[in-house]
């Protein structure tokens, strides 16, 4: 234990450990400032809160938008398309909305019916998008809602086991659906998690890189093989100080974005269903959920990333290489599930799956319908990802051991 | 140059790229390519037979033929690829930018003039879409440079492999920039820290030694590029033959300045990105000779790509935006600015990103050779 602890003292230098803490707190503050005092709100260009700006907007906007907030029932619906359709001027091509205080009130419940027609219209193939829907087109919303994902489960999934996993989900689905007011920041923020998580990934990727090389590089490794204990009893140090640092960055880098969303956006807004949030989705999630499930696949993500990094390091012989390697897999698994995901090409798939530290990025698959097979069982395919991380977690543990200790 | 400097050049070079280092990077990056090249050219088993119907109509593209295509497509529903294809280019003037002038949703909505006036119709949303987008300052400039633009514009049948395959080598060309930022943040500091500069310094070739160590890594980005530009164009042009890379680049994108074809269009994005490893490699050697660290080096570099490529995907502040183009990272996607019709200083964007680079290139330079020039002084001075 002895050794642990000075070790720990060796590789956490106060002034290293506290620059790499200040940095990440400083990149959370920014980016929580960027999140809310960038925000605009608004509808369909009818420039309502025009001049408005960061949290002024979303309190406008939220208070306008708490009237009907809760439960979004059919008849709210029906109310709102009615109030959208008598607000519209103009005939088809030169059309434009005359904001009234009905519609201010009621633009979620509107956005979510003009999404929903805008999908149906595409999904089957009607190309008359000029037109509006008809009047009473929001009392069939939970209908409509059920033909569209049902169709859209169909066409994205392959096999029977997976086409049942997905209607499962959508079945566990929370019908109606909720919203409360100012939603609409936190779903940004809760996507730039992703963001946010890569810069802390590559600094973890920083830090971890010389745990091993640079005893390496200065000479240190051959002392330390002399000693009694050898290699071995420093092994556990070697391997729980990249964790522990990169838990640390990242619990308060993410702590600080996260802290100041909560501190000044509106904590029910957390309760509003995913399907809500403006991108088509099965999983029977609110915003809260899909929050706590980015910020844990964060945190194995990190996890994967440090182990990893102290198996390069154990690899190679300078600790710039190391840094080098493990910047070029992380942007290499950036840049994958950027382009990779949604890319029908089952090597990109996998790839984008196997790439450590791309648990990060998992965001994108809480899109759509994202469900693997594997041996025959259908999976969601963030549960799978999160499976293979963990694997290369441990395996990764097990070969910097087996290579630490043997002295390469 | 000296005769002993030449003989030091071919040892340096010899130092740093033989290693295994650059041995798997260039074999690392020519497998990336083949295999994202190899996902376009893979799918395209009944290609030959669309390339042949196409072919009918290549070259320019005149009026009367895409009317007589739009005639065919959409009074007699014909389903010729030699008509659809030259219907596709008519719904460009509708799907790009979409529900701005031109707002069909389908074919059989399309009026003849977009057949017939095809080219004054893209001159119209041009000009509007120049009007609504740009601010009034730069708008004169624009305009200038729309009426410079040449028609009829030209296409040859396979071009669309072009999208996707313009994309890979961007994409590549950001692991390039990754790749020679890691070979550059060695060049001066790995001698620091064995402290063979020390020995160096007593030398009499010590400042051209100091200059030469910027060689290899040029060469060796430049190299990379060649690769990732030409195994990509080869097997495109494997499939679809090199006539493709005459084709107007407004077949990419619609709304574009200058009258370059795609092979000029792919040239451009090759010089933009060796002008950005000068400028890396430069100033990269900067960091390097002044932090004599390694590790620091890479990572002031890695910080700096990574502060552009999120940062550029949020900002759009124009004062920010000469920052960014300042950073070596942008001369990687140069695509997007060719893609788009942006005006900087009166200046085409990709010109723009390139003069930038130079700059930088220009005054890492200079603060390298003050640098060296101090390092000198000092040592004799002691």
């Amino acid at each position: 234990m002895d050794i642990f602890i000075s070790e720990l003292k060796r590789q956490m230098r106060a002034k290293r450990v506290i620059s790499y803490i200040l940095i990440s707190i400083i990149l959370g503050g920014l980016w929580a400032w960027f999140i809310i005092g960038g925000r605009t709100e608004g509808f369909m260009m009818t420039g309502c809160y025009k001049g408005l700006k960061g949290m002024e907007a979303i309190k406008a906007a939220a208070k306008d938008r708490n009237v009907y907030s809760g439960k979004m029932t059919v008849d709210n619906f029906l109310r709102s398309g009615e109030a959208f359709l008598n607000s519209v001027e103009g005939k088809d091509d030169e059309s434009h909305i005359i904001m009234n205080d009905e519609l201010l009130k009621l633009v979620v419940y509107a956005d979510t019916l003009i999404m929903q027609d805008y999908r149906l219209k595409r999904m089957f193939g009607d190309d008359n998008l000029e037109t509006w829907f008809p009047r009473d087109f929001g009392s069939y919303f939970y209908e409509n809602e059920n033909l569209y994902y049902q169709n859209l489960i169909d066409i994205n999934t392959k096999n029977q086991a997976e086409k049942e996993l997905a209607l499962k989900m959508w079945n566990e689905v929370e019908k109606p659906y909720t919203y409360f007011g100012g939603f609409e920041v936190w779903r940004d923020g809760v996507e730039h998690i992703q963001l946010f998580g890569f810069v802390l990934l590559i600094m973890v990727g920083f830090f971890s890189s010389g745990i091993i090389a640079k005893d390496k590089e200065c000479g240190l490794d051959e002392i330390i093989s002399t000693t009694t204990g050898g290699r071995r009893k420093l092994l556990s140090a070697k391997l729980f100080i990249p964790v522990i640092m990169g838990l640390l960055i990242y619990t308060v880098g993410m702590g600080t974005y996260i802290g100041i969303l909560k501190h000044y956006l509106p904590i029910d807004a957390l309760e509003t269903s995913i399907q809500v949030c403006g991108g088509s989705t099965v999983l029977p999630y609110n915003l809260g959920n899909l929050m706590d499930k980015m910020v844990i696949l964060g945190i194995i993500g990190i996890l994967t990333i440090s182990t990893f990094t102290t198996f390069v390091s154990s690899k190679v012989n300078k600790a710039s290489t190391s840094m080098s390697i493990i910047v070029l897999v992380i942007i290499s698994g950036f840049l994958l599930s950027v382009m990779g995901v949604l890319n029908s090409n089952p090597t990109m798939r996998g790839m984008s799956l196997i790439v450590p530290g791309s648990l990060v990025f998992a965001g994108v698959r809480f899109d759509i319908v994202q469900i693997v097979t594997v041996f025959g069982k259908a999976i969601l395919s963030f549960k799978f990802h999160l499976f293979i991380s963990i694997l290369i977690f441990f395996i990764s543990f097990i070969m910097t051991s087996w290579n630490y200790v043997r002295g390469r | 140059m000296s005769e002993g400097g030449r003989k030091m050049l071919l040892l340096e070079m010899k130092r740093r790229l033989c290693t295994r280092y650059v041995l798997f990077s260039l074999l690392g990056v020519l497998i990336i390519t083949i295999g994202l090249n190899l996902i376009i050219v893979s799918h395209q088993n009944g290609i030959v037979h669309s390339l042949q119907e196409e072919a009918v109509y290549e070259g320019d593209i005149k009026e009367e033929n895409l009317f007589l295509a739009l005639r065919k497509v959409r009074d007699e529903k014909s389903g010729d690829r030699r008509y659809s294809s030259q219907v596709f280019i008519i719904g460009g003037l509708v799907n790009n930018y979409p529900g701005v002038l031109y707002t069909e949703r389908k074919v059989e909505d399309y009026p003849d003039k977009y057949a017939n006036e095809f080219y004054q119709c893209w001159r119209n949303k041009f000009e509007f879409l120049i009007k609504r987008n740009l601010p009034i300052k730069e708008q004169q400039t624009a305009l200038t440079k729309l009426h410079e633009v040449k028609t009829p514009f030209a296409r040859y049948p396979g071009y669309y492999l072009y999208y996707t395959a313009l994309d890979n080598i961007q994409v590549i060309f950001i692991i390039i920039l990754f790749l020679v930022t890691f070979f550059a943040s060695g060049i001066y500091s790995d001698s620091f820290e064995d402290e063979s500069m020390e020995i160096i310094r007593t030398t009499k070739l010590y400042k051209t030694n100091m200059w030469i160590r910027i060689l290899p890594v040029i060469f060796y980005g430049v190299l990379l590029t060649l690769i990732a530009t030409l195994v990509t164009v080869g097997m495109i042009s494997s499939v679809v033959g090199l006539k493709v890379l005459k084709s107007s680049f407004k077949m990419i994108a619609l709304f574009t300045f200058g009258n370059l074809s795609i092979g000029q269009a792919i040239a451009i994005m090759m010089l933009a990105e060796i002008i950005g490893i000068f400028s890396l490699s430069t100033s990269m050697g900067y960091f390097s000779f002044k932090t004599k660290k390694t590790t620091t080096a890479i990572g002031i570099g890695v910080s700096l790509s990574i502060f552009y490529m999120i940062g550029s995907k949020f900002v759009s502040l124009p004062a920010i935006k000469y920052l960014f183009n300042a950073i070596p990272m942008v001369s990687s996607q140069v695509l997007l600015s060719i893609s788009s019709f942006s005006i900087n200083f009166g200046i085409w964007e990709p010109y723009v990103i390139m003069l930038e680079n130079f700059i930088i290139f220009i005054l890492s330079t200079v603060a390298l050779a003050i640098n060296f020039l101090l390092d000198t002084n000092q040592w004799y001075r002691v």
